[in-house]
């Protein structure tokens, strides 16, 4: 299982403990919307929509030290960008990803 | 923009990521940063507002990111527009920073140090943009035609005239008047009201150049092209491309350089001495001189098709002498300008002082009164400039009178002319003072007509 490393993006905005817990809570909200975007757009095979999604939230799991995470949204971005079809299991493994990610943030907060 | 808090505009429709933007902008206390989600809403936030800086991403929605680009660069040209984006490709970035961004940062874990240097550097830009315009608008005024020729007489309103048809087009000019008359502001006043006041203005006085260094100061030279040419220098028709090139004393140069003047300025093209390559170059030609060029052009000392060439839009400055109504709105505004400068209340001319004035000849024209009026608020010793404080070059009537040689008929008229102005117009007073009859005057004002 990835584990975020939260030591650069606490580095990068200047040690606010306090404002990198609000930016954990937009990073659990965006991501449970992204998640639910991907399930609909899959069963819709709408690819485009699924790599502007892809697009959107991998700016943050960059910074949120999500390396893996990172790397396999680009993966998808960048393949569905032309509204290609592609192996849906690589899109379900990233989902997975991405809920097993904000739930070890979640215990982070708490 | 001096030591004020600077606006800054962050366009990101990721929420996560917009909050991290904001927050990193913040931290400088320097600035005031507001958020927006899409194009649309960043756009009519613009039409009441204009930040210092505007980051955006590439992809927003509502509006595609160089279309928005476009917009902002257009309405706002002195806002600087920082793009912030996850694309990675090299063309896209390209092609916005020729739309006009900045500077191209992709989204990364560098982003706080990328964005501190761009914003350094931004803030460094504006700041010397903001100071050049200062200093170019200090320099059109300081060359507005109403705060620096000044004048009333119908000589001067004739020159306006002038001057308003000078600054319509690119027409030649050629300025003919003595020294210390005004030849080199014209010429600037000329050069910062036409279409050329962003451009170089040029000025070269021909009298104090070598006569072996000339073609080189015009034209330009390679490195190596002769003795001393260590390195490539520019001609100053090439520094004056899309400005003025002006030459002040024009009848001094010699005749070899004339010719090859009249072939560059014909041809608008030149090669740098010691080289083979033409280059083109487009600039207004200003001249002065204080000499009569026909009469020059008639005893062989200046060529008949330069004279011709160089003729253009002719602008005669009249001498002081023939402007006397000028020498009192003259001396006024360079003792209310001295003073301003020197942070001293503006000093009064007393009558007898204002006399002393105009009863002068003024051979050195405006430039020796502007040295009289400041040398005069320097003496003075109260609030008023006294008699004693015009300090002139030569001072009694008679020096004034034979200032210039004439036929004894025009001495008599202006002995009359003298005395009606030291006198205000008073026929009587004068008359009585030259012991002549007054219809000796009346006639000779008809002849002066």
């Amino acid at each position: 299982m990835e584990k975020p490393n939260f030591d650069n993006l606490l580095a990068l905005i200047g040690g606010d403990r306090e404002f990198l817990i609000e930016l954990l809570q937009t990073f659990i909200s965006s991501t449970e919307k992204a998640i639910m975007q991907f399930k609909h757009d899959m069963e819709q095979n709408n690819w485009k929509s699924i790599s502007d999604c892809a697009h959107q939230i991998a700016p943050s799991l960059q910074q949120m030290g999500a390396t893996e995470s990172y790397a396999l949204t680009k993966e998808i971005e960048q393949k569905t960008k032309d509204n290609h079809l592609i192996d849906n299991l690589k899109l379900t493994q990233l989902i997975h990803q991405l809920e097993q990610l904000n739930e070890l943030i979640k215990r982070y907060i708490q | 923009m001096s030591n004020t808090v600077q606006k800054i505009f962050v366009v990101e429709d990721n929420d996560w990521y917009r909050k991290l933007l904001v927050h990193l902008l913040s931290l400088n206390p320097d600035y005031e940063v507001t958020s927006f989600t899409d194009g649309p809403s960043i756009l009519k936030a613009l039409e009441v507002d204009s930040p210092f800086l505007i980051t955006m991403d590439y992809r927003l929605p509502g509006i595609e990111g160089d279309e928005l680009l476009k917009l902002i660069r257009q309405n706002h040209p002195n806002t600087v527009v920082i793009i912030i984006s996850e694309q990675e490709d090299i063309e896209t970035a390209v092609s916005l920073l020729k739309l006009g961004a900045y500077d191209y940062i992709v989204k990364g874990n560098d982003i706080r140090n990328r964005l501190t240097n761009t914003l350094f550097n931004a803030s460094k830009q504006v700041k010397l943009i903001e100071k050049i315009e200062q200093l170019e608008e200090e320099v059109r005024t300081k060359f507005d035609f109403n705060t620096t020729i000044l004048g009333k007489s119908p000589k001067m309103e004739r020159v306006y005239k002038l001057l308003q048809k000078a600054i319509l087009n690119n027409i030649t000019v050629t300025i003919f008047g003595e020294t210390g008359t005004g030849k080199e502001v014209v010429a600037k006043a000329i050069h910062y009201h036409a279409s050329t006041k962003n451009k170089p203005f040029i000025a070269v006085n021909v009298a104090a150049i070598p006569k072996e260094l000339f073609e080189s100061e015009l034209f330009g030279h390679e490195k190596g092209a002769f003795t001393g040419a260590n390195q490539l220098r520019k001609g100053k028709f090439e520094e004056a491309n899309g400005g003025t090139l002006f030459l002040d004393e024009i009848a001094e140069l010699d005749l070899t350089l004339q010719a090859k003047l009249l072939r560059a300025i014909q041809e608008r093209e030149a090669s740098r001495i010691g080289s083979n390559l033409v280059y083109k170059f487009n600039c207004r030609i200003i001249v002065a001189t204080h000499r009569n060029l026909l009469q020059e052009v008639k005893a062989g000392n200046f060529r008949e098709d330069l004279y011709y060439r160089l003729y253009g839009l002719p602008i005669e400055l009249p001498p002081l002498r023939e402007r006397e109504r000028d020498i009192l709105l003259l001396s006024s505004n360079f003792m209310e300008k001295f003073c301003e400068e020197n942070n001293q209340p503006t000093k009064k001319i007393s009558p007898q002082a204002q006399q002393k004035l105009m009863s002068y000849s003024w051979p050195g024209n405006v430039r020796e009164l502007k040295s009289v009026i400041e040398l005069a608020a320097v003496l003075a010793t109260s609030e008023q400039i006294e008699e004693d404080d015009i300090v002139l070059a030569s001072s009694d009537m008679l020096s004034t009178l034979l200032a210039e040689e004439m036929s004894l008929r025009n001495y008599n008229l202006k002995i009359v002319q003298l005395f009606l102005d030291k006198y205000d117009d008073n026929i009587k007073l004068v008359a009585d003072k030259l012991d002549i009859g007054m219809t000796t005057i009346y006639r000779m004002l008809k002849e002066m007509e």
